[in-house]
């Protein structure tokens, strides 16, 4: 397996874990992309891709509603949430109760929440790496 | 031309409006594709290496091994449920 490394991509240490988590965080699934492991960042990417669109289909993008505590969870998505969240608040003035609300928020969030998990993992692996390149 | 724009309208409704999901038991059903989801995104951080007949082993050994706990607890719940309430 290749692995890119801060040296390779000319930046400090910290400067990469900084590029690897924006990344992970915007594009699910780019963390992994960018440390050399693209059949894990594809499998993150469709996944929770899956999981978000599903959520928004069922419970429309009413689900995304910036008043709720289950938006910080869903802004863990990407930050492109926030623009889904002023569609569906000021543009649209869309609204969703009920089980189709509740279950599109289930949904959202827990995407959100595995791409936190994910952007952790991403951190965690490019600072592993960081300090196999250090030692060698 | 109005074709395409017809498609794009139809796959924006579906997003604006949310689906009919009755209260009833057919309703858990739908915490399937969540568990998978789940599943697939923790085995993709947790194994070494990523091959495919591995993963997919992992990935539903895990599945199964959160819908088997589910319906455990369920039947728990629906166990203690009978015995307080009758």
């Amino acid at each position: 397996m290749r692995e890119y490394t801060a040296g390779k991509f000319g930046l400090r240490g910290t400067a990469y874990l900084f590029l690897v988590g924006i990344a992970a965080w915007w594009i699910p699934g780019a963390g992994h992309w960018i440390i050399g492991q693209p059949k894990r960042a594809a499998i993150i990417f469709f996944s929770i891709a899956f999981a978000f669109v599903l959520g928004i289909w069922l419970g429309s993008i009413a689900v995304i509603d910036a008043k709720t505590p289950w938006y910080w969870a869903q802004m863990l998505n990407s930050p492109a949430v926030a623009y889904l969240a002023h569609l569906s608040g000021s543009v649209y003035h869309l609204d969703s109760f009920g089980k189709p609300r509740e279950i599109g928020e289930i949904y959202t969030s827990i995407a959100g929440m595995l791409n936190l998990l994910c952007v952790v993992n991403a951190v965690y692996t490019a600072h592993c790496i960081n300090i196999k390149e250090r030692n060698q | 031309m109005t074709n395409i724009f017809n498609l794009y309208q139809y796959l924006l409704a579906g997003f604006t409006s949310p689906v009919y999901i009755g209260t009833t038991a057919k309703a858990l059903f739908l915490a399937l594709p969540l568990i998978a989801v789940i599943s697939i995104v923790y085995k993709a951080i947790k194994v070494e290496e990523i091959k495919f007949a591995s993963f997919l082993r992992e990935s539903i050994l895990l599945f199964g091994s959160i819908v088997a706990f589910m319906i455990v607890t369920a039947i728990v719940i629906f166990v203690i449920m009978k015995a307080v309430i009758g």
